[in-house]
This record gives C-alpha cells, structure tokens and sequence, in this order.
C-alpha cells in the first residue's frame, strides 16, 4: 500500500532532498558513536552507545522502562543533546547539522497528540506542507495517502472522533508523508488492539521494502520478532546485544530451551536452555526425567535472559 | 498509466518543493495560521462575541456614568479596542500555546523540519487575524456611542505594535506557564485584570500611585495612550511606538528563547 506512493516520491525529481543528499548505496542511514547522556540531575540514560545501522532494515530496540530507549530515540531526532558522542543520520550529524537531520527523518514521537479539531486529510495536508511539499502536490499527496493508510472513509472525519488505532495510523502517515530516508517509531503499538497492531505492522514492512530504515522501539517481542530485522536490547543506558535474533539465540548459547518438573507433580517448572536440542535430552536423561517439553528459544527468552530477568539462564550462566 | 500520469504531475510540482530558506519559512507560518484558523472557524461567532461583549459593556456602563465628556468618551473608546485585543490576543493566544505544550501536540510539530520562530510567527499572525474584526467593530460602532473619531494614519502602526507587545507577552506566559491551570490564570491576569488595572480606562493622572507604578511597565496603558491621541487627530505617537514595540521585541525574544523546541 504505501509502496505505492514511496516509489512515486522516491523519483528523484520528488525527493525534497537534492541528489547529493539522497540515500546512497554506501551511506549508512544511522550511525551512533560513543553516545552518552547525562542528564541534568546526573541521571545516566544512555552511556558508551554504538550502533550501525544497514539501509532498508527494521532496526527495534528493546528494553525495560527507563532503560533509555526513548532518550537514544530523541537524540536521535534531535529533540534531546547528546552529552558526548555523536549520531550520523545520512551522514549528518545530529550535534553539528540538526536542521539537516530533520529533513532526513520522518517522526513518529510517543506520547503525541493529533490536533482533535483537524480531519486525517487537514493533518495530511498540513504537514505535508510542514515537510516542504508545495501546496498544491501537499493536498495530492493527502489524498493518496489517505487512501494507501486505508483512511478515505474516514478522510473528512476529526481525529477527535478516531479510534485510537486509526489515528496511530495517521501518525504513521504524517511520519511518511515525505518518504523520508530514515523513519523512527517509537512505541507505534502500544495500546492498539492486535488487528490494528498488524495493519500498522503491514503499514510498516511495506514502507520498509521501499529502501527506508526504519527504527522502533517497543515492549512486544512479538512486534520486534515478527518486524525487525536486526533488534538491539538496552538496559540501564546501555546496548547490551545488537543482532538478529538467531544470531542473539547462537551467541547466548541457548538455541532450544526444555521444560520439566523435576519432583513429577506440577507444582514447580523448571526450565533450561541449551545451545542443541541433544545437550539438553541429555543432561535430563542425566537427571532421570523422562517427561519434558523442547521448544526454541524466543525473542523474550533472550531478553529477560540479558535484561536479568531470566533467573533459569543466570543459573545456567554460572 | 496512473503511475505515470502521476510521475508526470510528480516532475511538474518537484520545482516547488522546498524545505528551507525564506520560502519555507513563509509557508510553514502559512500552515500554522491555517491550523489555527480550521481551529477558530468551528465556533468564530463565539470568538467574535466574548471579545467584544466585555469592552461594548465597558463602553456603555462608562458612557452612562460620565455621559457628556469627549475626553472621556475618547479614551473609554481606545480601552474598548485594547481590551478587545487583549481578550482576543492574549487570552485565545497563551491558551493555545499552552495547549499546544500540555497536550503533546507540539511534540508532533517538533519533528518536522520547520523552526520554532515560524510556529511563533503563526500563532502571532493568527492572533492579528483574529483582533483585526474586533478592532473594525469597535471603531464602526464608536460614533453610535458619541464618540467623535479624528482616525489619524498613527492607528495602524499603533495597533500593529500593541497587537504585537500582547502577543509577545502571550507566548512568553504560552512559553512558561508551568500547567495548563495555571497558564490559564497567568492569561487571565494579563488579558483582563491587567486591562482593568493599568491605566488604559482611565489616564496616568486619574491612576491611584500604585496604579501609576503599573502604568510605567504595563503595556496596555502606552497603547491606550497612543491610540487615544490616534483617534482624536494626533500623530505624535512616536514615544508609545517606541515602548511598545521595545516590549513586543522583549517578549518575543524571552517568548522565543523559553518555547522548548528541544529539551535540555
């Protein structure tokens, strides 16, 4: 659906950005280097953060709350200085060339609010203007998005009176307007029903194959699973792990996970985790436990396992 | 065939893409008025009436409580139009910002590549396009109520800068307010109690010494002054000219520098 439209504004003659500028084979559309961020109070959200990351990927960055996604997010999009370090986005520089940044990325901010008076097609059409496309191609555009978000029934109806998942809709349109590059979501589920969730899961894979990057943060495993190609995990202000998630499985040793009751009634499960499924049988038939369940190991597992919440894994750690 | 009459249409309109200089300043203070607008024109008869009830009340009660005194019905009329920019600038201006701020929507402006000097400039324009029919009401119905105009060309300047001094103080309290209640209470003192007070219904001379102090740094009493001479024949408004617009500047700056378009 939106490809649609991202090819049309992909023409070169379209592109707000001039040829120069453009997303370039080579261009990495994000780089993070040694970022910090110290707060004011001395609250270290983000410390010692690198990151690379690959044109037409989704890159999801996963964390407890507070862990200082949301503050990585906003350096990013400017909102926030870096103490020290730095972010390349399109190989500009967030600290030294901010208003160059903007032109780049396309927002979709946590915690935002639609102007309740405005219809979806008055939204489209205003920030397609905000964007810088003319007046006249901002009111083209509009409509074409609209119909690509499938919000024409809805086009001339104030977002006061949208469903929560169809204005998140509209956000996600008015991050896209201008098919920019880099597209940085942050929490775009949170709180939708699982039908809407997946419209916008669509919504974003399509612009993805587009050649954007997109970037999101989100508390659902099943989203950063089901969605990204590569997911990196912070807690306390640090990346801790940055890859896809079956090499996150491979590089934790702990491809399959088994489960068991080890005194045979169910009053307490238990749960290890291997690197094959033939270590575990093993170490079980070891144990004398016939009775158990294999399974690979899902996004989750890793997480709590690195996020120290997996206590069967720090076990097995030790 | 639909991709490439739209390609077509796409290389004709890509000449006027623009995402920054002069052009894209003025189109995003363009779409910002805009934004506003759809805003005020869902109930404009309702922001037409409060802004003008108060200060027509105003000039009534004063005319029956002192009937035959041109000097008096000279400045009760200026009054009339600075409360009726006050009521329409400041209150309806500061509330939007605030709002703007409080409820998460200047988040969403915050990610597209446009400045915050634009967003300001939009809001002080639709606050111009708001005043302007109070202000044109005001001078029509002035003869109907004894008032005799002498209209000198020094009113629109005049009026240019005291819309601006009050919308400068607007968004700094729309830049600082620290809740939405409050906002609202710090509009309320600035559009109506600072009205009421200062001296722009009475002169410096009638002002009660405390009064007098708030006359010195208020800006509605020098627009008060200045229109009052404007209306009745004088030009010799430089010096209330000169202090309005030295307090739209000041606002404007602190206003600005305050708005938080990104965080610390």
């Amino acid at each position: 659906m939106l490809v649609h439209t991202a090819r049309e504004l992909n023409s070169s003659t379209y592109s707000p950005y001039n040829s120069s500028t453009q997303m370039q084979g080579n261009t990495s559309p994000l780089i993070v280097t040694d970022l910090n961020k110290i707060y004011k109070g001395g609250l270290q959200a983000n410390a010692n953060i690198n990151l690379t990351a690959n044109p037409g990927e989704i890159l999801g960055i996963l964390g407890p709350n507070g862990a200082g996604k949301t503050t990585l997010i906003r350096q990013i999009t400017t909102e926030l200085s870096p103490t020290s370090g730095d972010i390349y986005v399109m190989g500009h520089s967030v600290v030294t060339e901010p208003a160059e940044v903007k032109g780049f990325l396309g927002i979709m901010p946590q915690e935002t609010t639609l102007f309740d008076y405005l219809t979806v097609h008055q939204h489209l059409r205003i920030f397609a203007k905000l964007r810088g496309i003319s007046p006249k191609l901002a009111t083209k555009r509009a409509d074409e998005l609209a119909e690509d978000l499938d919000l024409l029934p809805h086009r001339n109806v104030a977002i006061s009176k949208l469903s929560g998942g169809l204005k998140q809709r509209v956000l996600v349109g008015i991050a896209a307007i201008s098919h920019p590059p880099v597209l940085v979501l942050d929490e775009p589920t949170t709180g939708l029903d699982p039908q809407s969730r997946r419209t916008l899961w669509s919504l974003v894979q399509e612009y993805q194959k587009s050649g954007a990057f997109v970037l999101l943060t989100t508390h659902s495993m099943e989203e950063a699973e089901a969605l990204c190609n590569r997911v990196g995990i912070i807690k306390d202000g640090r990346l801790l792990a940055l890859d896809t998630v079956d090499n996150l499985r491979a590089s934790n040793g702990f491809e399959f996970k088994m489960s068991y009751y080890p005194d045979g009634t169910k009053s307490k499960k238990t749960t290890i985790y291997g690197a094959s499924h033939q270590e575990l049988v093993a170490q079980l038939n070891g144990m004398g436990i016939q009775q158990f369940a294999v399974s690979r190991t899902t996004l989750e597992d890793i997480y709590l396992a690195l996020t120290g919440g997996l206590d069967e894994f720090d076990d097995k750690s030790n | 065939m639909m991709t490439s009459q739209t390609e077509i249409i796409t290389n004709m309109e890509s000449k006027r893409v623009v995402t920054t200089g002069a052009l894209k300043f003025l189109r995003d203070v363009a779409s910002i008025l805009e934004m506003k607008l759809i805003f005020l024109l869902r109930g404009w008869y309702w922001y037409l009436i409060r802004p003008l009830v108060f200060p027509l009340g105003v000039l009534f009660w004063l005319k029956v409580m002192v009937p035959d005194n041109p000097d008096v019905n000279l400045r009760v009329m200026a009054g009339a139009v600075i409360f009726g920019v006050s009521l329409s600038t400041a209150n309806m201006l500061s509330q939007q910002i605030v709002q703007d701020r409080f409820l998460g929507r200047i988040k969403l402006l915050v990610t597209m590549p446009m400045s915050k000097a634009s967003y300001a400039i939009g809001v002080l324009a639709f606050a111009a396009v708001q005043a302007t029919p109070i202000i044109v009401i005001l001078l029509a119905v002035a003869p109907y109520t004894g008032v005799n105009l002498d209209l000198t060309w020094a009113v629109f300047p005049l009026l240019i800068a005291a819309l601006f001094s009050i919308a400068g103080i607007a968004l700094l309290i729309g830049s600082y307010a620290p809740t939405v209640e409050i906002g609202g209470i710090m509009s309320n003192l600035f559009g109506v109690v600072l009205v009421m007070v200062s001296p722009v219904f009475f002169t410096m001379d009638q002002a009660p010494t405390v009064l007098k102090w708030l006359g010195w740094v208020s800006p509605m009493r020098y627009a008060a002054d200045g229109i009052t001479q404007s209306i009745s024949g004088s030009t010799d408004i430089w010096t209330e000219l000169a202090v309005l617009a030295g307090f739209a500047v000041v606002a404007m700056t602190l206003g600005l520098w305050k708005l938080r378009w990104q965080e610390e």
